[in-house]
């Protein structure tokens, strides 16, 4: 030969009985941990719920075995019709606001030709990096009954004598707008998916036929978009029964609870001096069986509504619709919401945190406000404030890590092998998309409860880890999809195992995939509430425990403070994050 | 000495609509130094065999062995993974890795690959590999931005950097443009006699199996139906597949005549010599390439062996003149000298070289064998 030095043979034999490759070891490695992860806790909930009060669920038999907590749900003693009732209003309200609203908006942002979109469009993702208790905090001080800035200037132009009104954020209705304006933006972006991936050409069929352009969007654009329209109000009705950070924060005060804040009650209250998981566990157990049900419709829907989806692949643009002067209206309109949504409230968690204790903004108080950096201060002084942010960190890092090293070698197996095994694994992962965070994390304390693992770091990790699975595991797998399996065959030809050609090759190309998922999984797990306030215990405090015991005690400056802290160290993370993603899309 | 030797080799798959044999049993040995390639059409089980050598699928029977080393054999149960075999291979898409250089690329198997070398001893192997294929100048240049044949090139470069026992090559050059195919053919015939490495070679397209092999090995259907040498496959194939996959070729019915020493056709009796299993009135197709025959003027009475038909179209095309000619039903493609053309309606003479034409059975399995063929091999085109 030509080139090089002979030395290079590889010699011998290496018998491999094939049941035993590689390949099938990593995709049972990748589905039994999906399955400890998922399925594991959902059964140790089941095993909970015929345990009596004061019994560990995988304590021995001995202790009690009882199908007391379901007699008693049915009975209704534990309150469940009032809990349903209320969440139904409540995901109902809620639908009724928000989807009107992430519609209109939707569309004037992609169909009609209203000014600066592109701006619009940066802004609309400004509310991802706010955590939803800061809205919920934000919009106490505006309209709390008695205190709130917006009711004390109504209050004030109307020359009224009353103490409170005429808002009042501590009821449904508080409930429901908060909760409406927070999930817009998510609403958003998935209904302008939908209206892009309608083939125009079908819009202008019609108007050629003779119909103007209101029957058009009646007689074709709506009826085609149903589906998706409706797969994606099925998709919301089961995240806000999983939404727990405002039905805590202005539920629990109204008397209002919903089924996320009802675990969380159960499970915090000692009844006689002994813990009631088992009552707590029916609740999780029916939370989970109608979020499978509504997450099978939405599958379903998915797939019917994809059905109608036309990919011309001419690069269509859809013709705007001429707003004329309208258009300012419609600037006007998305511009509402987001004062209403970001700017509003966050102007006074800002006010907030600067002052010794809360004083609404009136003009008869701007003399005499309270200013004061004690809030900050304090938070430098406060011993355990390091610690609760190296948590935070250690958590959330961690948590985005795992999470994405299990997805890309689950969506590698599940796309590569494809064999039943790696299937099942992949499966597994929507699991987790059915069932709320807070009945997540329930099925978690219940199985750790009693372990060693129970009050470390690494339960609070493991439960976010199995919350953010499903998201992260879409998106590995349509990232997987677009990577030839050629250039992981070339590597192993060229000598490379199995491993290898995963960590060379695989992960480096789906570097930009992976860092997206990691920095969602960052912004999610630092802004959630419910997984910290289950699980962490004195030693595992976190950013999240933090705000709310101070919220709960009455000191919002001190809250807000710590909001204004979490909210800047999100955003810094986040745009280093998109320009590190830049730079290795660009590479 | 054999560096590729396959016996008895058989794979299957499970597609929607249940298992599929996609080998069914494929035998051949490769000598060492050897350009062998496996031409056949789509879903012929090439690929699958070729997969099979490199590790990339698990066959369900047989034996490989490359150089000394058994890589898989059912019986005793080896299977050597695919990065522990003596191979080099350039796919299809040439599955250049694009967040790497085209140096990187190259070095990489023996950065991380199992042919490991000295830190000192990357740069000038690379440097080397990329030389052989004229790719020098472009070793810095990130992989995304490269042409097509560049591309090709670099996936050469990284396939013998490591000094392969066995090179594979799977349809390489199926995705370049016409011209570039032609160059690069030449090219790659020239580099593995240079460096003297045993090639196996995966392609549907006749033209380069017949340029570029030693021997070929004609698959239809999960086997081999014939191998032999480019001549061979082309001038005397064996099997009705062969004879219409491979070139274009001309049928005509016929039995065998009550003599049993000729072949009574609609144009008179053709004497051939005959098969062994041919017997007295027995039904056979023969074949023969538009090359074989030779075009003449009509002149006279009809001789023996001849058939006299009339010019129904002519094609020019440069080096060659295509015709179409009719005699009572039948149409033959035959060729002529561009330059002593005859005109549409001409009355022409086919002389039919005895040592020319392939006699087969003229029974359904042939014909349903001859049509597939025909239909593969136009949409292969």
């Amino acid at each position: 030969m030509a080139l090089g030095t002979p030395t290079l043979r590889w010699g011998g034999r290496l018998p491999v009985p094939r049941r035993f490759d590689q390949r099938t070891l990593i995709a049972w490695a990748a589905m039994l941990t999906v399955a400890f992860l998922v399925v594991i806790p959902l059964v140790v909930m089941i095993a909970a719920t015929f345990r009596p009060a004061g019994v560990f669920p995988l304590d021995p038999p001995s202790d009690g075995l009882t199908f007391a907590n379901y007699t008693e749900f049915f009975a209704g003693q534990t309150g469940f019709i009032d809990v349903f009732r209320n969440t139904v209003i409540y995901a109902g309200g809620t639908m009724a606001l928000a989807v009107p609203m992430a519609f209109g908006m939707a569309f004037l942002t992609e169909r009609t030709d209203v000014p600066f979109r592109s701006i619009l469009y940066t802004l609309m993702f400004v509310p991802f990096v706010t955590p939803v208790f800061a809205t919920a905090l934000g919009w106490v001080l505006l309209a709390g009954p008695r205190a709130g800035a917006v009711n004390e200037y109504i209050r004030l132009i109307l020359g009224s004598d009353a103490r409170s009104g005429p808002f009042n954020v501590y009821t449904m209705q508080g409930m429901i707008f908060v909760t409406a304006l927070g999930i817009v933006p998510s609403m958003w972006l998935l209904l302008v998916s939908v209206l892009r991936n309608m083939d125009p050409t079908l819009e202008e069929a019609a108007s050629t036929a003779g119909v103007n352009r209101w029957g058009v969007l009646r007689r074709v654009t709506i009826p085609l978009m149903l589906p998706g329209i409706l797969a994606v109000v099925i998709y919301f009705t089961i995240a806000i029964m999983e939404s727990f950070e405002i039905p805590l924060a202005l539920g629990i005060t109204a008397g209002v609870q919903v089924l996320a804040t009802k675990i969380y009650l159960i499970i915090t209250s000692v009844d006689e001096g002994r813990f009631a998981y088992g009552a707590a566990a029916v609740f999780g157990l029916v939370g989970a069986i109608i979020g499978i049900g509504g997450i099978t419709l939405y599958l379903w829907l998915v797939r019917r509504s994809s059905r109608y989806t036309v990919i011309t692949g001419k690069g269509y643009r859809p013709r705007k619709i001429k707003l004329g002067h309208w258009k300012y209206v419609a600037l006007g309109l998305v511009g509402l919401y987001l004062v209403i949504k970001v700017i509003m409230p966050f102007s006074m968690i800002l006010y907030a945190s600067f002052l010794r204790y809360y004083v609404p903004p009136l003009p008869e108080n701007f003399g005499s406000l309270p200013w004061t950096m004690e809030n900050y201060r304090n938070l430098w002084d406060y011993r355990f404030f390091g610690q609760m942010l190296v948590n935070t960190a250690i958590v959330v890092v961690a948590a985005a890590t795992i999470t994405m090293l299990l997805v890309t070698v689950v969506s590698w197996a599940a796309v590569r092998l494809r064999t039943p095994v790696a299937q099942t694994a992949n499966v597994l992962t929507f699991m987790p998309l059915a069932i709320p965070g807070v009945i997540m994390t329930l099925a978690f304390l219940l199985l750790f409860i009693g372990t060693p693992l129970y009050g470390t770091l690494a339960l609070i990790v493991l439960a976010f880890t199995a919350r953010y699975l499903s998201y992260t595991t879409r998106l590995m797998y349509s990232a997987q999809l677009q990577i030839h399996k050629e250039l992981e065959e070339a590597s192993l030809v060229s000598g490379l195992g199995n491993v290898g050609t995963l960590f060379y090759i695989n992960l480096r190309l789906l570097i930009p995939a992976f860092l997206n998922g990691w920095l969602w999984i960052v912004t999610h797990a630092a802004k959630d509430f419910t997984t910290p306030l289950l699980l962490a215990t004195s030693g595992t405090v976190l950013v999240a425990n933090v705000i709310f015991s101070r919220f709960e005690g009455g000191r919002f400056t001190e809250s807000a403070a710590v909001m204004v802290v979490l909210v800047v160290l999100l955003i810094g993370v986040v745009w280093a994050g998109r320009r590190w993603i830049g730079g290795e899309v660009r590479s | 000495m054999s560096m590729l030797s396959v016996e008895n080799l058989e794979m299957e798959y499970q597609s929607d609509r249940g298992p599929v044999r996609a080998v069914r049993g494929v035998s051949f040995e490769v000598e060492k130094g050897n350009f062998y390639t496996l031409l056949g059409p789509s879903g012929c089980g090439k690929t699958s065999t070729l997969r099979c050598i490199a590790g990339l699928e698990t066959p369900t029977a047989g034996k490989i062995t490359i150089g000394e080393e058994v890589v898989y054999e059912r019986a005793s149960r080896i299977v050597v993974p695919s990065h522990r075999r003596a191979v080099g291979m350039v796919f299809q898409s040439y599955a250049i890795w694009p967040h790497l250089t085209v140096f990187d690329n190259v070095g990489f198997p023996l950065v991380h690959g199992k042919n490991k070398v000295a830190r000192s001893e990357v740069r000038p192997m690379v440097e080397r590999a990329l030389d052989l294929v004229q790719l020098g100048h472009l070793a810095e240049r990130p992989a995304p931005a490269l042409s097509g044949g560049q591309q090709q090139r670099v996936a050469l470069a990284r396939a013998i950097v490591y000094e392969p026992d066995l090179l594979l090559l799977d349809e390489p050059l199926s995705n370049l443009d016409a011209k570039l195919r032609e160059e690069m053919r030449q090219e790659l015939k020239d580099l593995v006699a240079r460096l003297d490495i045993t090639t196996l070679y995966v392609t549907h397209d006749q033209t380069e199996a017949l340029a570029m092999s030693n021997q070929i090995a004609v698959m239809y259907d999960g086997i081999i139906v014939q191998e032999g040498s480019p001549e061979d496959v082309y001038l005397r194939p064996t099997s009705a597949f062969t004879a219409n996959f491979v070139g274009k070729t001309n049928l005509l019915n016929g039995s065998i005549n009550s003599g049993g020493d000729g072949v009574e056709t609609d144009h008179g009796v053709i004497n051939i010599p005959l098969p062994d299993w041919a017997n007295a009135s027995t039904s056979v197709v023969l074949a023969f390439r538009p090359e074989a025959v030779e075009v003449e003027r009509a002149n006279g009475p009809v001789s023996a062996n001849t058939i006299r038909g009339a010019v129904a179209s002519t094609s020019f095309i440069g080096e060659t003149l295509e015709y179409v000619v009719k005699a009572s039903e039948d149409a033959f493609k035959v060729k002529g000298d561009p330059f002593a053309a005859f005109q549409v309606g001409e009355e022409v003479d086919l002389k039919l070289p005895t040592d020319r034409v392939l006699v087969m059975p003229g029974d359904e399995a042939t014909r349903a064998e001859l049509a597939a063929a025909a239909q593969l091999a136009a949409a292969a085109e």
